[in-house]
């Protein structure tokens, strides 16, 4: 069976899912749930000096993706003294996620958490609140001031979650390696707009919130790809994860971990044992013998754009299509390259300039691309 | 009421049980506790905490010195440290030293000498270095709350009360305004200082001249601001931004612009210091300079009680931001973030 060992800030993991920081992860009892479900650590609520007062509502799911306008613990710092204290003593792999708004309060809330028997922190020193504070998360500067804070500060090890905000993640995450962080994740929600129920004209949520869930997905792992090949320390991929697949994904661009989040709120803790398991199968399957041998072997195939080399490609049906009414593969060609005639859909392979949406859009997967010289 | 003897009595053991009940629960059995609890209960036994304090050489308070306890946001700061303080089984002396440094030091000479507390927080403080040593040397517990450490190896939480108002004046000079006034505190407290350095700081770094007649102090007060208003109209001209170093002075001002029909922020724009909770109910919304008081008193507190319970640490300074609440009285519009 294939070997699902890991690291991960410091930490020698039996797999690599994670729970991330979240309601989630918001007292004893999530925790102790998400550790029961299989996973090999769980990363704290984030923990801060003053939780603020909780807002009704504060989350909002729509299409796969999760809003949410509270994006720290309620619980005071005295209240996880005794949570981290109890979920350690069943034997719990815990992060103690700290938030705070200057290295000096950083410093002083890993102290604390150090002291309350955390196995490690993570910093998520940019998540999309705190409006008129400088927080100022792209600055690498600012990114190594807190890291090297907090590392001087404890003996435990510490990670550092970027923002998906931050406009040079390479040099932020090369900081907080020189900083002396062992970890780093990404990203934290994006800040974002949950929407508008219009026959009411009534905002879903009051106040703009952190979005997570698969649209950020992507918006991920283009920051993940980046790092995983700019600093040595274990990279972390968070963001929209609810199957194997999407882990596996992270794995390939060069992460050697994953945190769950936000879909244990629609398909439940148990999903973390389902994600193991299928790994596990997928990759014995695959002939993997560990994640290890997934690191970063799609990242190599990742160019900058002005670096692309361009094949002729050309779209073709690798079957004929008789639908006259469906019109995806037309709608979705701005070449005109598509046409109904003769009773059947035809593609002009000269006109076809291989931009690929065809077969995005084409339900039957009917069209591929191949080698095609104009003549 | 009945002593700590008749209690023993009456429970079957002895007074040494009785007392380790009181004192470290953990170390009794459950069962044990649960019957000398119940037999306290119905005596109405409750531990002589004064007596119990000598004993261990333990007050079981800490000692709180505001500046001034009617001021809103100082109020916020001891809400902060009476949580942390309640939740550790201590009392709270609340001090008043009217911004006044000899009252200070009163009530530093009556808490040190008399041993009355186990800690004492003072926010905004104003001793010197020198008072600051002989207070260590007295070996009580201190935290600076509010200002930046002056001295090795004390525990402080502080606020750069500058770098509020450098933001604030920064904010104006980005919306444009050019000309620009300032109602500071009539005080001798550092941070009405910094409040004002910081101002002059942000003004100086666009080569913008500052009108001496626009720059007024007065008590930090609602009755302070509605006479700087007064001072200001009596002047030739208005500033077209105001910078107040308090939020009851801005509210004062507001409402004097406001009977003498000039348009806040159309006329002159305005920014209040301190986020008082009404600052967000009149019209226009406030603009302010928001410094975390809550936040500041539970830090203080929590770096105390490290102290008192002896964990370790070295001393700490712990820095906290302003944030700048953009409302409407800058003229911001309706811009909120």
């Amino acid at each position: 069976m294939a070997e699902l060992k890991t690291q991960y800030a410091g930490l020698e993991l039996e797999n690599p899912l994670i729970v991330s920081a979240g309601p989630w992860s918001r007292d004893t009892s999530t925790i102790s749930k998400a550790l029961e479900s299989g996973a090999s650590a769980v990363v704290t609520a984030s923990i801060v000096s003053e939780p603020s007062p909780t807002h009704c509502p504060r989350l909002f799911y729509k299409e796969y993706s999760l809003s949410n306008i509270r994006l720290y613990s309620e619980l005071t710092l005295e209240d996880w003294k005794k949570t981290i204290g109890e979920t350690r003593n069943n034997g719990g792999t815990i992060i103690a996620s700290i938030m705070g708004e200057s290295p000096s309060e950083l410093a002083y809330l890993a102290e604390s958490v150090e002291s309350f028997g955390a196995n490690a922190i993570e910093i998520g020193a940019a998540a999309p609140f705190g409006e008129g504070l400088e927080i100022k998360c792209s600055d690498p500067e600012f990114v190594f001031n807190y890291t090297e804070a907090v590392t001087t500060a404890v003996k435990i090890p510490v990670a550092v979650k970027l923002s998906a905000t931050v406009t040079n993640p390479v040099a932020c995450a090369r900081a907080a390696e020189r900083g002396g962080a062992s970890g780093i994740s990404g990203i934290d929600s994006v800040r974002a707009f949950a929407g508008i129920d219009i026959e009411t004209a009534t905002p879903y949520l009051p106040s703009l919130g952190g979005l997570s869930g698969s649209s950020v997905r992507p918006v991920s792992m283009a920051i993940i790809s980046m790092i995983s090949e700019a600093v040595g320390i274990p990279v972390c991929g968070i963001g929209g994860i609810s199957r194997f697949s999407h882990a596996v994904e992270y794995f390939m661009l060069g992460a050697q971990s994953v945190q769950i989040g936000s879909s244990i709120l629609t398909n439940g803790y148990s999903n973390i044992g389902i994600i193991l398991e299928e790994l596990t199968a997928w990759l014995d399957n695959h002939n993997y013998r560990s994640i290890q041998e997934l690191k970063g072997i799609v990242s190599k195939r990742i160019s900058p754009f002005q670096d692309l080399r361009s094949d002729p490609l050309a779209a073709e049906f690798k079957t004929d299509c008789h639908k006259s009414d469906c019109m995806h593969c037309r709608n979705a060609c701005t070449y005109d390259a598509i046409s109904f005639t003769e009773g059947k859909i035809n593609l002009n392979r000269n006109m076809c300039s291989g931009c690929g949406m065809c077969i995005n859009v084409c339900p039957e997967k009917l069209i591929s691309m191949s080698w095609y010289q104009k003549g | 009421m009945p002593n700590i003897r008749e209690v023993a009595k009456a429970s079957g053991y002895s007074v040494a049980t009785i007392s380790r009940v009181i004192n470290h629960p953990n170390s009794v059995s459950p069962d044990t506790r649960e019957k000398v609890f119940k037999i306290m209960r119905d005596m109405e036994y409750t531990p002589n905490t004064h007596a119990r304090g000598l004993a261990l050489d333990k007050s079981n308070s800490i000692a709180l010195i505001l500046p001034d306890v009617l001021d809103m946001s100082y109020i916020k700061i001891a809400r902060g440290i009476e949580e942390i303080a309640h939740q550790k089984g201590y009392f709270v002396f609340l001090c008043n030293s009217e911004n006044n440094h000899e009252r200070e030091l009163e009530n530093l000479d009556m808490l040190v000498k008399g041993r009355r507390v186990d800690g004492i927080i003072l926010v905004n403080s104003l001793l010197s270095d020198d008072e600051l040593y002989s207070l260590q040397k007295e070996k009580v517990p201190i935290v600076l709350a509010g200002r930046k450490r002056q001295i090795e190896n004390t525990n402080a939480v502080y606020i750069d009360y500058a770098r509020g108002s450098y933001n604030a004046a920064k904010h104006f000079i980005s919306l444009g305004y050019r000309s620009l006034g300032f109602i500071s505190n009539k005080s001798t407290a550092f941070e009405d200082e910094e409040k004002f350095s910081g101002f002059v700081q942000a003004i100086n770094e666009h080569s913008i001249s500052i009108n001496e007649n626009f720059i007024i102090e007065d008590e930090k007060s609602i009755r302070g601001g509605t006479r700087a208003a007064k001072k200001l109209l009596m002047g030739k001209s208005l500033p077209e931004a105001l910078l107040v170093s308090c939020d009851p002075a801005a509210l004062a001002v507001l409402k004097c612009l406001n009977e003498n029909e000039i348009k806040v922020p159309e006329q002159i724009a305005i920014i209040g210091f301190d986020n008082v909770d009404i600052s967000e109910l009149v019209s226009p919304r406030l603009t302010t300079i928001a410094f975390p008081a809550h936040k500041l008193g539970l830090l203080s507190a929590r770096l105390l009680f490290d102290d008192i319970d002896n964990r370790g640490y070295e001393s700490q300074e712990i820095f906290l931001q302003t944030a700048l609440n953009i409302r409407e009285s800058c003229g911001h519009g309706r811009t909120k973030y």
